[in-house]
């Protein structure tokens, strides 16, 4: 289990990090949510030991490695948001150095290397030089390099900015079969849909700050229950109102043909109630649902009211 | 034993270089042609006086010192000004410094590299320097311990290099540096002492018998490569006061111990200056290097709040 507590960070008087605080179950992929200059960054470099902190602790098996670089090294592997690669390097031997600096055998590496190239898809271009390879297998390549000395947690910056559709869907195939092994990923991005689809708990960010953080569908489900409540019926507009109009838990009604869209602050088993006593009373409801939101408009939401979480 | 991981790294990028195989033809291109127009200028005053003199044999070797000397001031400083700023630009220093390899292991990693150009520079040149051995006049072990300065110098030089490019985010402001201050070593030094010279000059004018002393502002000379690469080349061709010719133009120094020892003291005290330059290097790259201090600084915050 990871766990963050406290940290801090500053850049002279400028805050970009405050009393951040957050766990990650082992096997988790966290996703890192919140505007540009956020602290997202910062903080992923701090995980990675290429920041100092002003304060905190980072404990990973109950030790703050925060003062056991050695070990942070060797239990982490930390793609940037922007990498370059070497001209004249092939494939195998780019991922041969990087082993090498982590102080791996070479026999060992030579094999770790093959099997890291077979889950990126790679292992056809093992000898074509780094340079010619395309955006996307570069930054698979990049994802072999973070694990060549199989670390227990992966930070991934912004790993599929700029990647075409298909490429994504490999990469998030990969990450999902890594959390599958049992690694920890805490991913940034911008792209919120592919956070969805792939994290099971998030954590928004703003101003160094946490506004928000937990299971994915838990935080989607608490905002929701702010959302309207859209309820359609058939031709019984006029039945319907005075009923919701009724209801202590409804708090604005307004009409849009059959739709009828209601400020609803009570619960879901209050939700259940209104919908029996609608069809008790002769409406003939079509549906009956909350206003969905996804992690985008949830985003949006939350920056906008930020004050509101915090 | 294991590679540093970086040397290993550059000599695999620079064997594939068109680049550094250019750079090998240019200066043995170089010193060939010097070699050969030196030499044949002596074959044919052999013609006319039919004797080869041993003294041109050591011209020949002087020249092509000096050469070498020169070709390695002007390619190690784009070797290594390069070499850290290089890494930031293409993006690739971040997660060199996430591995396991601390930072003074990439700086030494990459002085490695640069040096192995040097000793490749002047193993390939050999052919073209062993044309004095035809004759004879220059011993094997002179040119061993030639060869030893010139890696010294090369260290020298290089590590210069190196810290400014771990202290500058671009390799051009970086290389821009490194040639200036190897400018400032190689005149400004002289420059420094000539003018305490002067100034010393002026400040003893009217008085008689006064010997002008500058004290040991002549010392700031012993960080001059050029100054030390003379002192060795002359006594390798017999002139072994040329250290002391330079000095006494300032002063009196016949019996100055450090002036007679000068090659192996300045020699000493630029490795030194490389150990200090390299050490500097690895901080300015050091990203947890503020991590410390500030752990000195809580600790000392911490030490006051239970003092007071």
């Amino acid at each position: 289990m990871l766990k963050i507590e406290n940290l801090s960070k500053s850049y002279g008087n400028f805050k970009a990090v405050e009393n951040f605080n957050l766990t990650v179950k082992e096997g988790e992929i966290y996703g890192f949510v919140g505007p540009n200059g956020a602290g997202k960054t910062t903080i992923m470099k701090i995980m990675s030991g290429l920041l100092p902190a002003d304060s905190g602790i980072i404990t990973v098996a109950d030790e703050n490695i925060l003062h056991n670089i050695k070990k942070l090294k060797q239990t982490i592997g930390y793609m940037p948001d922007f990498f370059g690669v070497y001209d004249n390097l092939t494939v195998i031997e780019y991922l041969l150095f990087y082993s090498s600096a982590y102080g791996i055998p070479e026999d060992v590496a030579l094999n770790r290397a093959s099997e890291l190239l077979e889950l990126v898809d790679l292992k056809d271009k093992i000898n074509e030089y780094v340079d010619g390879l395309s955006r996307g297998m570069k930054q698979r390549l990049c994802l072999a390099r973070t694990l060549v000395h199989n670390p227990d947690i992966l930070i991934l910056d912004e790993p599929a900015s700029g990647l075409d559709p298909l490429t994504r869907h490999q990469l998030r195939y990969i990450l999902k079969h890594l959390s599958g092994q049992g690694k920890t990923i805490i991913i940034s991005s911008h792209i919120l849909t592919e956070l969805a689809e792939m994290c099971s708990s998030i954590c928004i960010i703003d101003k160094g700050n946490v506004i928000m953080s937990g299971n994915i569908e838990e935080i989607l489900f608490q905002v929701d229950s702010s959302n309207p409540l859209i309820i359609n019926v058939y031709g019984e507009v006029n039945k319907a109102v005075p009923i919701l109009r009724s209801n202590k838990y409804v708090r604005t009604i307004s009409v849009d043909n059959n739709n009828i869209m209601v400020t609803f602050i009570g619960r879901k088993e209050d939700e259940a109630n209104l919908l029996k006593e609608l069809i008790l009373n002769d409406v003939l409801v079509v549906s009956f649902k909350r206003e969905q939101s996804n992690l985008e408009s949830l985003f949006l939401k939350i920056m906008e009211k930020g004050s509101e979480f915090e | 034993m294991r590679l540093n991981p970086v040397f290993e790294k550059e000599l695999r990028m620079f064997e594939r270089s068109v680049k550094i195989s250019w750079v090998i033809f240019v200066y043995n291109f170089i010193l060939a042609c010097v070699a050969l127009i030196i030499f044949y200028e002596m074959l044919n005053s052999y013609q006319y006086t039919g004797s080869i003199e041993y003294e041109n044999m050591i011209q020949i070797y002087i020249v092509m010192a000096y050469i070498q000397f020169a070709m390695l001031i002007l390619i190690i400083p784009g070797l290594t000004a390069g070499a850290i700023s290089g890494e930031r630009e293409r993006q690739t220093l971040d997660i060199l410094l996430s591995t396991q390899m601390k930072p003074w292991q990439i700086i030494i990693g990459k002085l490695q590299s640069s040096l192995s150009i040097v000793l490749l520079l002047t193993i390939t040149s050999m052919p073209i320097v062993s044309v004095i051995f035809i004759f004879g006049g220059i011993k094997l072990i002179d040119l061993s311990i030639l060869i030893i300065l010139l890696v010294v110098e090369a260290v020298f030089i290089g590590t210069i290099g190196l810290l400014f490019s771990s202290a500058f985010k671009k390799s051009t402001t970086a290389t821009v540096l490194t040639y200036a201050a190897l400018l400032f070593i190689f005149l400004g030094s002289y420059l420094i002492v000539q003018s305490s010279y002067i100034i010393s000059q002026a400040q003893n004018a009217g008085l008689e018998n006064t010997t002008v002393d500058i004290k040991g502002v002549i010392y700031v000379l012993l960080i001059n490569p050029m100054i030390t690469f003379s002192g060795l080349i002359s006594r390798q061709a017999g002139n072994t006061d040329e250290i002391l010719t330079i000095c006494n133009k300032f002063g009196d120094y016949n019996d100055d111990l450090i002036v007679k020892y000068w090659v192996i003291i300045s020699m000493s005290i630029q490795l030194a200056l490389s150990v200090l330059f390299v050490f500097i290097a690895q901080a300015k790259i050091n990203p947890l290097r503020e991590c410390k201090l500030f752990k000195k600084r809580s600790r000392n915050k911490k030490v006051s709040s239970a003092n007071t």
